[in-house]
């Protein structure tokens, strides 16, 4: 029994990193590269799963299928949002950008819980339930094809950042800001089309997840927490050291919830903690875009 | 070619530039000279547009570039290898490297110009997929002036190529420089190390706590007493 509850943990514990990673990965390049700890994160997360719910209640379109619309939609609120809101105090001290995205997060969450309510809601396709067993441990189908989703669209993102013009103009942006203008970088453009595609992976994240668990606005709070402590793991801005970041929480995560049930909800500030007094620069080493 | 009128430049409410006055003809090699903190970078800095000048014009081939964007200065040929070299740590030499050639869309060019740069510091070949955090400062400044070319500009600023090299390496670039200059590359070259600046080009300018105190043609001021006492120590 202990054993099966055992190997059960790691196969929980290596889905939940896949979403982990992602969601993660969008935060961290946002503040790898605009120098933003981007509160709203969580929110636009949330916005992404509720695209995707809406799609399926009312359209009846299959929640897979809606990964694409969510993530295009919400990169364009994104682009807008930093284009033409954070853009405007981007020169500002960190705080200030801080207290700006942390506004927009509850702005964000009130409108959807005056809209939508605040009532759980979930996305059941038919099926939602099925999965597979090895041995004794379960698997579900749509934990498993979110966490292969969640993978390839990071390993979409490592190549783009590091084979394209755009991606290496974005770093280029993150490491020297004076030396990428002089390059003919545009700065302004830059950063929005980061946060554009920080934005998009939230929402990517937000549609996998709605998928697998219930959903309401106040969902995404959790998951910029342990975005930051991820970020904080694994060196910021690295996209690498994101993905071990993600899986060394995640197990810390899923086995402190079988151990110590009790702890739930205060372990990533917990892990956050210990990592900042063990280890400052984060377990990966030293922040890569700077 | 770069005709600057009466500029003013400033930090906030600290002036840096004074009436400054500079004029720099095609295929001419230029020197701007002057002690630490007279202003020279800043000037280079305010011609490639990534500082808005208080008021004077620049003018660059006929078109008015003061407080143009820096792409767009870029883009009509004006391109800088700024002092510190700045190169983007964490990325590899190439991509470095290439993202000189970040605004240019001729293919076939970037690829003969690649070519052309890594003939010109073969040490670069050699150190393509290093990142260029753990070169060596002078491999470093080869790769910032590698990346400044590969823009292909009608105009090059190099601010302080010199800076905290040893005197072999110095030379070593600035023969790479004047093979650059041979291709008929316009260039302002910015060098504390007065004596190298006075030996490559034609003509010079002094600047002297942001304003422009002498001008004339590099071998008279390489013989002038004020300039031999003051910057030349001889
Ligand atoms: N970013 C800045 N903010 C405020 N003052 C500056 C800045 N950069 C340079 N300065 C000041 O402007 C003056 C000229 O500096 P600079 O252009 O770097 O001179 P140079 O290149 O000739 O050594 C110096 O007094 C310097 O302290
Ligand atoms: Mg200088």
């Amino acid at each position: 029994m202990e054993s099966l509850q055992f190997t059960q943990g790691i196969v929980n514990a290596i889905l939940l990193s896949g979403t982990l990673a992602l969601v993660a990965i969008g935060f961290s390049i946002v503040w790898g590269i605009l120098n933003i700890i981007n509160l709203a994160h969580g929110a636009f997360l949330m916005v992404g799963a509720y695209i995707t719910y809406w799609l399926f209640t009312l359209y009846g379109i299959d929640p897979f299928l809606s990964l694409p619309i969510s993530m295009a939609i919400m990169f364009v609120v994104g682009y807008l949002v930093q284009r033409y809101l954070i853009n405007m105090v981007i020169r500002a001290p960190l705080l200030v950008t801080f207290l700006l995205t942390f506004a927009l997060e509850i702005v964000i969450i009130n409108l959807a819980t005056f809209f939508w309510k605040g009532d759980l809601r979930s996305v059941t396709p038919d099926y939602a339930g099925l999965g597979f067993s090895l041995g004794n441990v379960q698997v579900p189908y749509v934990r498993l094809a979110a966490f292969f989703i969640s993978l390839i669209l990071t390993g979409l993102l490592h190549v783009f950042m590091t084979y394209t013009k755009t991606g290496n103009a974005i770093r280029a942006t993150g490491m020297d800001i004076d030396a990428a203008r002089l390059q003919g970088v545009r700065i302004p453009q830059t950063y929005a089309l980061t946060y554009a595609l920080g934005t998009a992976l939230a929402a990517g994240a937000g549609t996998l997840i709605s998928i697998s668990f219930p959903i309401d606005p106040t969902m995404g709070g959790a998951y910029t927490l342990r975005a930051f402590v991820i970020c904080v793991l694994g060196g910021l801005g690295s996209i690498p050291g994101v993905m071990m970041g993600s899986v060394v929480f995640a197990f810390i995560e899923v086995f402190s919830g079988i151990w110590f049930p009790s702890l739930k909800d205060a372990i990533a500030l917990l892990v956050l903690v210990l990592v900042l007094i063990v280890r400052p620069s984060g377990i990966a080493g030293k922040a890569f875009y700077h | 070619m770069l005709k600057i009128t009466d500029l003013n430049v400033a930090y906030g409410e600290v002036q840096v530039l004074w009436d400054v006055n500079m004029e720099i003809h095609e295929s001419e090699v230029v020197a701007l000279i002057g002690a630490n903190g007279a202003g020279k970078s800043t000037l280079l800095y305010t011609i490639s547009g990534l500082l808005k000048p208080k008021s004077g014009s620049i003018q660059f081939n006929g078109t008015e570039i003061a407080g143009l964007p820096a792409d767009e200065i870029l883009r009509l040929g004006i391109g800088q290898v700024p002092q510190g070299r700045h190169l983007f740590a964490g990325m590899t030499v190439k991509e470095n490297i290439m993202m000189g050639a970040y605004l240019r869309k001729d293919k076939q060019k970037v690829k003969e110009d690649f070519d052309f740069v890594l003939d010109l510091f073969p040490r670069m070949g050699e150190r393509l997929n290093q990142p260029a955090g753990s070169l060596s400062g002078g491999e470093q400044q080869m790769c910032a002036v590698a990346r400044g070319l590969m823009a292909a500009p009608k105009l090059l600023l190099v601010d302080e190529l010199s800076l905290g090299l040893a005197p072999l390496v110095v030379e070593n670039i600035y023969n790479a420089v004047e093979k650059v200059i041979q291709r008929g590359m316009t260039v302002l070259i910015v060098e504390q190390d007065v004596f190298l600046a006075l030996e490559q080009a034609d003509r010079a300018y002094v600047l002297d706590v942001g304003r422009i105190v002498m001008s004339g043609p590099a071998d008279e001021l390489m013989e002038n007493p004020r300039i031999k006492e003051a910057y030349l120590g001889i």
